[in-house]
């Protein structure tokens, strides 16, 4: 399967045209997501958009307008043992779901449009060992943020990350997914969970069937090998700059906020807006600082709708861009912030531990 | 009927037997929209809709302001609303307001409902009512904007929000959005937006060559679902 955005599918389209192809090798398997900038926020985006949509309509391939691209293929069509190569650092989520889905270029996007295929060097890998329990107020989120702490923003450099242990059975698909998702920041290839009884129940409720699973063979040699033993982690924040600035949040106090931004490929899911509601409920966003909670999926829009979530925001005083896609967290939107900011839940610059 | 400018620097006072079925959200409607013609204001007596606005929203008046028994007008005109088709405005001036049915070949790209002219709840109703258990048209987007936070959340607790997206359109913060072509939903070259918005002179939401038809959001929820200007009573 293969995967392009607004921002890298453009040029992947001028690209293939460049190349002579007349159609795509296989219209069913390639989806284009209009997500970094929705609805469009200027004429130049609009005129992207247009293009994209007559490239859909040219070639019958698939086009969905409003979801992130990660979040709508884990909802919809990621199955494990599918290779899934996106045009967009951040696919390497799927990987949550035993996926092989890693990030490319948009002229490599071209070529796999063209010929569905790719040459792709076998990574090695890392293991990490997950054990124990979450204290309260930590979650997934705090779990990635501490690794790239530990090993660097290069530390994981096309590296195959394996999240395995005892503790891995506890994790949610949304809290793999925030890992698997993440993992991109320490410049990792692929990152993997194996296939368990949760990732069956995830698919059984979506309607599809794996591919295969895959699963670490007795002797899997790792490169490198790590434990996180979850019961002494503390809710991580990542200063700005780069991860030798992980601190645990109560470091960091001082700073006034501008605004608070939650949501992204990495923490918009309904799982994650329920802590937020939990939090917020009852209580008063701070004057002088703004709240805004933009889901990652139509889907999570919806049940945030439903659930009465996205009422408690309202009263706390955020304001609900009640549109998925991720025009904060990429500076793609129209209301880019133009003083100091800290974002609560995106993958890059500012981040916090989840929720 | 009285064009651009058929308004400029006047007061218009919107008056007679009908004024009193008009909500005040259709007042502020008209009231709104009236600036397209180049009036100063456009007012409404107070009456006993504007009384009972007043007593929910817990304020009091400063005064009212009537007119006065020999009051002096320079133009008259009237209106009778029973004669009304859906109306809708063509990209240009004054002379391309025609009714729905006459404009219905343009295939619409976008449509827009919201903005200060039909972004309150009681428009938001209509649109609900509308798209309730229909799809909108696969080639069109329709984005629905809020007028203010107030009509946000109530359309998010009276399952408004739920019909929009069952139906395929996209709710928004609320905000002026698409209306200025400052964000969500700026037009590119050469699409057709039927809007709820004030304003269609070129440019207004993107690109130049856009065009931009406008018309009340029933009429903009209709052509939604069917892709081209639509006459909304075939769905009400």
């Amino acid at each position: 399967m293969a995967m392009a955005q607004d921002s890298t599918g453009p040029l992947a389209i001028k690209v293939f045209r460049e190349m002579g192809v007349q159609k795509v090798w296989d219209p069913k398997r390639i989806h284009l997501v209009i997500d970094h900038s929705f609805p469009a926020p200027d004429e130049k985006v609009a005129n992207l958009h247009i293009l994209i949509r007559e490239f859909v309509k040219q070639q019958g391939v698939r086009l969905v307008e409003g979801s992130i691209s990660h979040q709508h293929l884990l909802e919809n069509h990621v199955v494990p043992g599918m290779v899934l190569f996106g045009a967009d650092s951040h696919t390497c989520q799927a990987g949550a779901i035993g996926a092989f889905a890693t990030g490319i270029g948009s002229s490599e996007m071209a070529a796999v449009w063209a010929s569905g295929k790719l040459w792709v060097r076998v990574p090695e890998s890392i293991k990490i060992n997950l054990t124990g329990q979450f204290k309260k107020g930590v979650y997934a989120r705090d779990v990635i943020t501490h690794f790239i702490g530990m090993v660097g923003e290069d530390g994981g450099n096309y590296k195959s990350l394996e999240w395995k242990g005892p503790a891995v059975k506890n994790l949610s698909i949304a809290s793999r997914a925030c890992i698997s998702n993440n993992s991109m920041e320490c410049g990792c290839k692929l990152s993997i969970f194996e296939v368990d009884p949760a990732t069956q129940d995830y698919f059984k409720t979506a309607n599809r069937k794996a591919m295969f699973e895959i699963h670490a063979g007795p002797k899997a040699h790792y490169k490198e090998e790590y434990e996180i033993d979850l019961g002494t982690l503390e809710p991580q924040v990542w200063g700005p700059g780069n991860e030798s600035k992980v601190r645990s949040a109560g470091e960091f106090g001082d700073d006034h906020l501008d605004e608070v931004f939650i949501g992204s490929s990495t923490n918009g899911r309904y799982e994650d807006l329920q802590v937020v509601g939990k939090i917020l409920k009852g209580h008063k966003i701070k004057a002088g600082t703004r709240c805004i909670i933009t889901p990652a999926s139509k889907n999570v829009f919806e049940r945030a709708i439903k659930d009465g979530l996205a009422e408690t925001f309202l009263e706390s005083g955020a304001v609900r861009w009640l549109l998925s896609g991720r025009a904060a967290s990429s500076g793609s939107g129209s209301q880019n912030p133009s003083r100091s900011t800290l974002q609560a839940s995106s993958r890059r610059a500012f981040t916090l531990g989840t929720s | 009927m009285v064009g651009e400018d058929g308004g400029n620097y006047k007061s218009l006072e919107w008056k007679g037997p009908a004024v009193k079925s008009l909500s005040i959200s259709s007042r502020a409607c008209i009231s709104n929209n009236s600036m397209e013609c180049g009036c100063k204001l456009s007012i409404f007596e107070v009456d006993a809709a504007t009384q009972d606005y007043f007593k929910t929203a817990n304020r009091k008046s400063m005064f009212e302001v009537h007119a006065g028994p020999k009051a002096h007008y320079k133009e008259e005109y009237e209106i009778d609303l029973g004669s009304l088709e859906p109306q809708v405005w063509g990209p240009g001036n004054e002379s391309k307001v025609r009714t729905a049915s006459e404009f219905r070949d343009d295939h619409l790209d976008e449509v827009f409902i919201g903005s200060s002219t039909n972004g309150r709840f009681e428009d938001l109703q209509v649109v609900g009512k509308i798209l309730k258990g229909h799809k909108i048209k696969a080639g069109t987007r329709c984005i629905i904007t809020p007028a203010s936070k107030n009509v946000f959340e109530r359309a998010i607790q009276d399952g408004l929000v739920e019909t929009f997206l069952e139906s395929g359109a996209v709710f928004t913060n609320a905000t002026c959005g698409a209306c200025v072509g400052t964000h969500l939903g700026v037009l590119g070259e050469n699409e057709t937006c039927l809007s709820t918005s004030p304003r269609n002179y070129v440019g207004r939401m993107g690109a130049t060559t856009a065009k931009i038809y406008l018309s009340s959001p029933a009429t903009a929820a209709a052509s939604a679902l069917e892709g081209h200007i639509t006459d909304p009573r075939r769905y009400l």
